[in-house]
């Protein structure tokens, strides 16, 4: 046998229902690496089955520079779990652009992920998108995530648009709205004594 | 072995529920999960399920009772005795975690939850490990 038709068969397995056998399959693909990689951007594409998601997640761990360009494809892919592994790889990689990128135009759980892999990149540049994201969202979870991003990301110029926040409706969004604005009222105590 | 396990999540928040939902159909197989929207009646509701749950995870700032309360009546109550139970957190705030990790939590998993990590965590605590996953 090939190391195509090997590569293949394992891809099979990747549409078991049973967790076990698919992350057996995902070890061996995993390990194989580059020698895969065209096969499972092509089952990633397909976005049928187990095996779309599952391609995604072990392309996301090989992380040649051909998965990283094809996970950045799929951000705003129409399946979620595709979109939501992809998500975390290229907020991994630190590849901010394509984050932002992605960030209006992808469902909600992606955009999640994306707030909290911009969080952690800590590049200024997500401050003005995620100001954005956070006054237009209708999802409680991303204004709370967003907040959360805010306050470690920004600076005292961000209280403003923190302030109102902590009347929100949600709890979750008043508690980390509190939060990030007594990062912020910190930073400008010390400017100020400084 | 995962798949034929009991699960209760208590959370209010939509957008952590449906990702909960998606990771234990479709990554886990799992049939047997329900999902608490608040904690009101709790214990009560708890003990109306078809069986004790075998993972209870409980998001903390759940309301009338959050995580901390809601583990209290648990560990109280000798019919839980043989569940796991785990908080799910999105918060990263020190004196919080440092709760978490006294309170009798067997671990806690920060949100929003990965696909790639969740079944493996999942794997330690029912194999008695103590998980900390948090940021």
């Amino acid at each position: 046998m090939t190391v195509d038709t090997d590569v293949l068969i394992l891809i099979n397995q990747l549409d078991d229902n049973d967790i076990d056998v698919r992350q057996a399959a995902k070890r061996v693909l995993i390990n194989i690496g580059e020698p895969a990689t065209e096969q499972l951007i092509e089952a990633m594409y397909a976005l049928r089955g187990k095996r779309c998601w599952e391609a995604a997640s072990i392309l996301s761990q090989i992380g040649t520079p051909a998965a990283r360009q094809a996970l950045s494809k799929m951000l705003v892919s129409p399946n979620i779990m595709v979109s939501q592994i992809a998500a975390s790889a290229v907020a991994r990689w630190g590849m901010t652009d394509t984050l932002l990128a992605a960030l209006p135009e992808t469902h909600g759980m992606v955009q999640l992920k994306i707030v909290d892999g911009l969080e952690k990149i800590a590049d200024p540049r997500a401050v003005a998108p995620l100001r954005v994201l956070l006054h237009t969202t209708e999802s409680p979870a991303l204004r709370s995530a967003s907040i959360q991003a805010l306050g470690v990301l920004g600076g005292p110029e961000l209280i403003p648009d923190i302030e109102p926040y902590v009347d929100d409706a949600d709890h979750h969004v008043r508690k980390r709205a509190n939060a990030a604005l007594e990062r912020l009222h910190s930073l400008l105590n010390l400017s100020d004594t400084a | 072995m995962l798949k034929t396990l009991s699960y209760l999540y208590v959370e209010d928040e939509p957008l952590s529920r449906e990702i909960m939902h998606m990771i234990m159909s479709n990554v886990i197989g799992a049939t047997k999960l329900t999902i608490f929207e608040d904690s009101r009646d709790f214990l009560m509701r708890i003990k109306a399920l078809p069986q004790i749950p075998d993972v209870i995870m409980l998001d903390i700032h759940v309301k009338p009772l959050d995580g901390f309360e809601m583990l209290g009546l648990l560990r109280a109550d000798p019919a839980f005795s043989q569940s796991h139970i785990v908080a799910l957190t999105a918060s990263v705030m020190n004196e919080e975690i440092l709760r978490l990790r006294t309170s009798g939590f067997q671990g806690a998993i920060g949100k929003p939850l990965s696909l790639h990590t969740f079944p493996d965590l999942l794997r330690r605590v029912m194999a008695g490990e103590t998980v900390w996953h948090v940021a």
